[in-house]
């Protein structure tokens, strides 16, 4: 083979390399950037925690008190308490009509209906040696594993005591922090 | 070497460039438009993997022609308003399915944020809203289940019974 001939070949085996090193490269990466991706879909996924509602009881007409632990596997910041979903079906007085009512977060108990936390305990002790949660202001500390709060959640309607009451908590561990 | 050989040879090499530049042209432009749609790909992937919203709880009473709904924001993205419109709403049990239009006048849904904590306007990830279904005729005893999707396609089913 002659030195043009050699030359050409060159050229064209590197024109066919280059582009196929260059996909590969890109599509490596890409392939990269979607399994990040899957994996942080994953991780919040996985992120459901466990909690057990224990001991709902009408402490007062329009006032129910319940507890409810942390199973684990992650801790609540107690900042978070503003995402979590505590529904509340009850049948009202007035009327005898089963209700849902959704409840928000109030430690200042400032709104008509809402709940708070009032107290909490570890595996049955009152109160907390880690990351204790601030009860006045209701936003700093952290709802370890193991832990239990006693939540007071107070409604617009008078309850009739005579049927149970449900409660729907749901944690807000999808939020970040 | 003949000068025969020399301009054959410097033909062919003139050709093999032409061809070989051609190539590489045509090569490197598909391997763009591949890249790109690669890309665009990943980005929707990756968009539709950061939404996602499930049905905590749904309620209604027999003789009743409203149903609730909370749902809340599972997954990791924010969610704009105009996007919520978009979410497509269904009721229904073992003989029926209806599809429920967004504000519809007989027969429709509206959802109220139950907790924007930064009063952003935007569905965030952990807020709820509460959908108000409105029918156009009365429940009656029995099971009936609600099915939210989101602008993505993501889907919730609740089951409950009245």
């Amino acid at each position: 083979m002659s030195g043009f001939a050699t030359i050409a070949a060159a050229w064209l085996v590197a024109m066919t390399l280059i582009p196929a090193l260059l996909l590969f490269t890109a599509a490596g990466s890409l392939l990269v950037e979607l399994q990040e991706s899957t994996i942080e879909s994953a991780k919040i996924a996985l992120r459901k925690n466990n909690y057990k509602v224990l001991n709902i009881t009408v402490i007062q007409p329009h006032v129910i008190q319940f507890y409810v632990k942390n199973e684990g596997p992650y801790t609540h910041r107690a900042a978070n308490f503003r995402y979590v979903d505590v529904i509340i079906t009850y049948v009202r007085k007035v009327d005898g009509v089963i209700s849902s009512v959704w409840l928000a977060y109030d430690p200042g108990r400032a709104k008509p209906e809402g709940w708070r936390i009032t107290a909490v305990y570890t595996d049955g002790f009152a109160g907390e040696i880690l990351d204790p949660i601030d009860l006045v202001d209701g936003y700093s500390g952290v709802w370890n594993e193991r832990e239990t709060i006693e939540v007071e959640a107070w409604l617009d309607d008078l309850i009739d005591e005579q049927y149970p009451v449900l409660v729907r908590f749901v944690g807000a561990e999808w939020v970040g922090g | 070497m003949p000068t025969g050989y020399v301009i054959a040879e410097a033909i062919i090499l003139i050709a093999a460039i032409v061809a070989a530049s051609a190539f590489s042209a045509s090569v490197f432009t598909t391997l763009g438009d591949l890249g790109q749609a690669h890309r665009e790909k990943i980005e929707r992937l990756k968009k539709e993997l950061s939404i996602d919203a499930e049905i905590i709880f749904a309620t209604s009473t027999s003789g009743s022609s409203e149903v609730k709904a909370w749902v809340k924001n599972t997954g990791s993205s924010d969610i704009h308003p105009e996007l919520v419109k978009l979410s497509d709403v269904f009721l229904g049990n073992r003989s029926m399915l209806i599809s429920i239009p967004y504000q519809g006048t007989s027969l429709g849904w509206t959802y109220i944020a139950m907790n924007d904590v930064d009063n952003d306007g935007r569905w965030d990830p952990g807020e709820t809203l509460l959908i108000t279904i409105t029918l156009n005729f009365t429940l009656s005893a029995g099971e009936y289940f609600v099915r939210f999707v989101a602008y993505l396609g993501q889907r919730s089913d609740y089951y409950f019974s009245i």
